[in-house]
């Protein structure tokens, strides 16, 4: 027990606090300041326990491990990724953080996360589905290209309908909007050489017959970007 | 392995050619843009020329015949970005926007893109929030809020050769820091404090701006301890700001301590009037940086009596082969003329103990022992204006801000017909390449 101030919360407690908060801030009933100010202080707390703040270390890897845990049981991320428009600018950052955070850890060779967001991919089209919106299509792209190192996850996008969508979303207006889609695009197919390969062998009619778009785009940024890659993608030897 | 066979050259080759972008097209697709959040009324109070309501806010639309671009009232990133004074036609209200010519390096395309997304997430009333950003053409326009007063670098130029008073550095130092520290927190680090970064509103708000070299300290959702990357975008004019901890590249790294040893040296550019160790050969910057040694400012309790009779001395020793070179009133003549009479003025002013003990706070050689930016928020050098009955705008007279666009005339550059006209002349050229 410390001797100054409150006791501190176990790791259960948290995500049940921020799962509680988060569902408040989902209902949108007349309190909806008060929620969103209990998931940005639930936020922040757990956000200090996975990466500390400046000065002060993480928690313990007992204690995250308990905190990963609870947040799998609770399906605390998809949670946080389906609401994410409703969190405030700041807190938004904080889901980030925790997010990427989660993702890399690891069991001897296992990455537990990535093991489960496998099972459950609907985290990962909300994700690609986030280019949709403005305000949360930063955030989200920061999210997919940490999912993009990860060779399962990065694969699971690929061979998806939904990455189409792609083709789109670096083609809108806002300059930061699509070169942030262009950035997390180029990664999933660069990535992971031999998987990016098979998936092009595989798909080489559709995927060119919508890279031409890009190619013959209206908008300089986009036809730059699309040559470049494609000379990469053309002359990388390996 | 390749990663694509060859088959795909032929349909590679029949793509090239570049389609023009007509303007009334991008229009059309154009969304509105994200909403300034809650922190609306904070950036609100910061910038005065905004419209006063959120959803008026909304209008800053990716939309190019929204803008009518007045005058070219500043330059940056090696002449590669263009900053005009824009009078935005739905609400009447004045911009600015930032045209950055993308044809550029990959590298430094990266770095405007990074700029640009950084400034995005940010949120605070001390840093240059970006509107929107589009793409025309071949350039990005970032649409920004108007500052009156322009760079801290432009007063010193106009007006304050010898440096500004101490209270308007003190208020101008409060602004930047509340901005540092906020940046801090969120695992920032600037990489490029500067007179010439920091501009100052209509009111007198100073604002941080040129994030193109900033970068995060918290990589895959962990934060680093140190963080070893050089920055070398425009390194030739960053680094006489730029700490040993950065310049040295060596295996210990720095962090957000460096900022506050760019803070320092800030402080000594905006009270000298110039910076610190710029008349020197990079190579020897380095070595006195590493030695520890510390710039000062310039007041009659660092400018010895002595030393400014020695310098005159010297300048005219300097001057009798000057006159027989035929240079004439060469620039060096000039420059030692200039070095001399900003000697004089250092000697007649004194600076506080308050404002000498900040610099030397800020320039500590260990980088541990430099303060953070929260910590230097509460020194006595920025207290001491916070009951000053005066603004920042008393402060500058008698410069001038920027107020109104109408005595400009309209910059034609950016109206359809020479765009079309400038259209047509590049395609002509592309048509001609053969593959």
């Amino acid at each position: 027990m410390p001797l100054f101030g409150k006791a501190q919360k176990t790791p259960a407690e948290v995500v049940k606090a921020l799962r509680d908060a988060i569902l408040a801030l989902d209902k949108g009933d007349k309190k909806a300041d008060k929620a969103s100010e209990e998931v940005a202080k639930q936020l922040k707390i757990v956000k200090e326990m996975l990466i500390g703040t400046g000065d002060s270390e993480p928690q313990m890897e007992q204690v995250v491990a308990q905190l990963a845990q609870e947040m799998y049981m609770s399906h605390l991320l998809l949670l946080l990724i389906q609401n994410l428009s409703k969190i405030d600018f700041e807190p938004k950052k904080d889901v980030v953080q925790i997010f990427n955070n989660t993702l890399r850890r690891q069991i001897g060779t296992r990455s537990p996360t990535v093991d489960y967001i496998c099972t459950h991919r609907e985290i990962l089209f909300t994700l690609v589905g986030g280019y949709e919106s403005q305000e949360i299509a930063l955030p989200c792209g920061h999210m997919l290209r940490e999912c993009a190192r990860f060779e399962p996850l990065a694969k699971i996008i690929l061979f998806s309908d939904e990455f189409y969508n792609y083709f789109k979303y670096v083609e809108v207006s806002t300059f930061d909007i699509a070169s942030d889609a262009f950035s997390t695009f180029k990664e999933l197919l660069t990535n992971h050489k031999i998987m990016c390969a098979e998936y092009l062998e595989l798909n080489y009619e559709n995927f060119f017959r919508a890279y031409q778009g890009l190619l013959d785009s209206e908008n300089y940024v986009t036809r730059r970007q699309s040559l470049k890659l494609l000379g990469e993608l053309l002359l990388d030897r390996q | 392995m390749s990663l694509l066979c060859y088959r795909c050259l032929p349909c590679f080759k029949t793509r090239v050619s570049v389609s023009s972008s007509k303007l009334d097209e991008t229009e059309s697709s154009m969304e509105s843009f994200v909403k300034l959040q809650k922190d609306a009324g904070t950036i609100l109070e910061a910038f005065p020329l905004l419209p006063l309501s959120v959803d008026r806010m909304n209008q800053y639309r990716a939309n190019v015949a929204d803008y009518e671009l007045k005058t070219v009232i500043g330059r940056g990133f090696s002449g590669a970005t263009t900053i005009s004074l824009a009078r935005h036609r739905p609400s009447k209200s004045l911009v600015a926007v930032r045209k950055t010519n993308l044809e550029l390096s990959a590298e430094d395309v990266l770095l405007v893109q990074n700029e640009i997304t950084v400034t995005r997430q940010l949120s605070h009333p001390n840093l240059l929030p970006y509107y929107c950003t589009i793409v025309i053409n071949r350039e990005v326009w970032t649409i920004a809020p108007v500052m009156a007063y322009g760079s801290v670098q432009d007063l010193i130029h106009a007006h304050f050769h010898n440096g500004l008073h101490e209270l308007a550095i003190s208020l101008i130092l409060r602004d930047v820091l509340k901005g540092l520290d906020y940046l801090h927190h969120l695992g920032y680090v600037h990489r490029s404090i500067k007179a010439s970064h920091i501009l100052i509103s209509l009111n007198g708000k100073a604002c941080l701006t040129g994030l193109r070299s900033s970068i995060s300290m918290i990589r895959h959702g962990v934060r680093l301890k140190r963080i070893h990357d050089f920055p070398r975008s425009q390194i030739e004019t960053n680094m006489y700001w730029l700490s040993s901890q950065i310049l040295s590249q060596n295996l210990e790294g720095y962090g957000p301590k460096s900022d506050m040893y760019s803070l320092g040296i800030t402080a000594c550019e905006m009270g000298n009037g110039c910076v610190p160790f710029q008349d020197m050969a990079p190579s020897q910057m380095l070595l006195e940086k590493s030695n520890g040694t510390m710039p000062r400012l310039l007041d009659s309790t660092t400018v010895d009596a002595s030393m400014l009779q020695d310098k005159e001395q010297a300048v005219e020793a300097d001057s009798i082969p000057n006159l027989e070179n035929d240079a004439g009133p060469s620039g060096a003549d000039k420059g030692s003329f200039d070095s001399l009479s900003s000697d004089q003025a250092a000697y007649k002013r004194t600076f506080s103990c308050m404002f000498h003990q900040f610099v030397e706070a800020c320039l500590h050689r260990n980088p541990s022992l430099r303060p953070t930016a929260a910590q230097l928020f509460h020194h006595a050098f920025i207290k001491q204006v916070r009951k000053l009955p005066v603004g920042l705008p008393v402060l500058l007279s008698p410069v001038k801000p920027l107020k109104d666009a109408d005595p400009f005339p309209n910059d034609m550059s950016g109206e359809p017909e020479v765009d079309a006209v400038t259209e047509t002349m590049e395609n002509l050229e592309i048509e001609t390449w053969d593959f």
